[in-house]
């Protein structure tokens, strides 16, 4: 390999399927900055229909928890009373085969105390979070609902990207049936 | 034994994970986990992505002479959906913390290995039917038992890719219907694809369950659940009979019907060649790679321009 072979930073890419549905967790993409990420992740993500909005979040900008509460503790949270506080996204992973699924926000003084915040005040009794995710607001660039149909739109028209376009099953069916037709008056 | 495989089983932790994966559950990034797990996961997923990024080659070569313009934009979007599954893959190794560079680097130096199918040429537009149909029938039959993966972000990245890989199946499927059914030009141009393509899909599995060593420790942690065997059988028992059915035959004097277990049973597979291929030493193995370091390198300027912009950004804020 020759020159420049960085690959840049990771962004999590979230992807919200429909508008009455929350953004998920789709994966990463790499890029130089948080435009080119967004213009990674539709390339990378959205080459089928259903898309209404990306979010792309610098992968380091987001903690994570799983297992045990995390508990507030050391310098971080001595001055917790005080410290000026700014808001968190959550996002939860709630089924074992799902993924991470936006839950709401949080307004807290560190991420620390977010997920601590989002585990007491998000969680679903019936369905206990298994993997809890937190960044701050600031960190995500979402792309323009203006632009959802430039963005968005293309992949609805391309139906040869669906295995309905395609006449194979009833081809072979059809054949299938012809070959034992064929059979039963050979045998007669 | 897996290399690295040494850990303690009174260790509390690994005890822990082999329950955890007994029960069912799925291991997320920050999870503990054995390090044999993590560096089997990196090898099996990283090979994957080479895949994906490799298999462009074969059927990109026929973008610019595909027949008609349905033809062109079906083979188009493939492709590209291939590149996506490369990026879904490695981002699913990344979350291991194998680094971009490293893989990239691994592929483009020949270190890293990827599906050996990839490099046989594709020598007529008949060759991207039966790749469709046989080499992506194949691979979703793999993917699909991935998909129950006890790894998470494999096990989600194999959901999507499956989800978007059948019309790759169904394209192909329907070219060889429609060739095995047209001209006496045409009909032999997809037998001589079938000839062709057989051997190479068969192999595409992986060794027999006796040469594959770590096969029962990756069913033991549900990073596979069927054997390279199992999975072969299936391929095989789907596709003869629609073969046949086409009036198309296979290159193998001995494939036949055992009537007691209803299987078909193939001859024997030509285990030198699938390891003279995986070694490099397959009739594209140099060009494949050769395309790939091209590619890069002649992405250089834009990966720089880029940089450049978004260094430029956060000076002028």
């Amino acid at each position: 390999m020759t020159v420049d072979d960085t690959q840049w930073p990771r962004f999590q890419v979230f992807k919200q399927d429909r508008l009455d549905v929350p953004f998920e967790n789709v994966g990463s993409v790499h890029a130089p900055d948080a435009e080119m990420a967004l213009q990674n992740a539709r390339d990378v993500f959205v080459r089928r229909p259903d898309c209404a909005g990306l979010w792309v979040v610098p992968a380091e900008a987001i903690l994570e928890e799983s297992g045990r509460v995390p508990t507030a503790g050391g310098e971080e949270s001595q001055g917790g009373g005080t410290a000026s506080t700014e808001a968190f996204l959550v996002f939860v992973k709630q089924d074992q085969s799902g993924t991470h699924i936006y839950r709401g926000q949080v307004e807290a003084p560190s991420p620390t105390h977010a997920l601590i915040l989002a585990r007491s005040s998000l969680d679903d009794p019936d369905r206990p979070g298994i993997v809890w995710w937190v960044c701050p607001a600031r960190a995500v660039v979402r792309s323009e609902p203006d632009e959802a149909e430039s963005m968005f739109g293309p992949a609805r028209g391309k139906l040869y990207r669906q295995p309905g376009y395609y006449r194979a099953d009833s081809m072979m069916r059809a054949i299938k049936a012809r070959r034992r037709r064929e059979q039963d008056e050979a045998s007669e | 034994m897996i290399e690295g495989d040494t850990q303690d089983l009174e260790d509390p932790q690994a005890q822990a994970f082999e329950a955890r994966i007994a029960r069912g559950e799925k291991v997320e990034p920050r999870d503990w986990m054995p390090e044999a797990y993590r560096k089997q996961l990196i090898r099996m997923i990283s090979q994957h992505a080479h895949s994906e990024i490799v298999g462009m080659l074969p059927e990109g070569a026929w973008i610019t002479r595909a027949p008609s313009l349905r033809r062109k934009l079906v083979l188009l979007s493939k492709v590209q959906d291939e590149a996506g599954h490369g990026e879904y893959l490695y981002h699913a190794a990344e979350t291991l913390g194998a680094t971009r560079e490293e893989m990239i680097e691994a592929l483009h130096s020949g270190n890293a290995k990827y599906a050996s199918v990839f490099n046989y040429p594709t020598l007529s537009w008949a060759d991207i039917g039966v790749i469709g149909w046989f080499v992506d029938g194949a691979a979703i039959l793999n993917q699909t038992m991935l998909a129950k993966c006890s790894y998470g972000p494999y096990s989600r990245a194999m959901v999507r890719i499956c989800a978007e890989e059948s019309f790759h199946k169904k394209q192909g499927q329907e070219m060889v219907i429609l060739m095995s059914g047209g001209t006496p030009n045409q009909r032999q141009m997809v037998q001589d694809a079938v000839n062709r393509w057989w051997w190479p899909t068969l192999m595409m599995f992986g060794p027999h369950d006796t040469d594959s060593p770590n096969t029962p420790q990756l069913v033991r942690w549900k990073i596979k659940t069927r054997t390279n065997d199992e999975l072969r059988q299936t391929f095989i028992d789907q596709m003869v009979p629609e073969i046949m059915v086409l009036g198309l035959s296979l290159p193998d004097p001995d494939l036949r019907l055992d009537e007691v277990t209803g299987h078909w049973r193939h001859g024997e597979i030509d285990w030198d060649e699938f390891w003279r291929v995986v070694g490099g030493n397959g009739p594209c193995n140099q060009d494949r790679l050769a395309a790939r370091r091209k590619a890069h390198d002649d992405g250089s300027w834009v990966r720089r321009a880029l940089s450049a912009y978004a260094a430029r950004q956060v000076q002028t804020g």
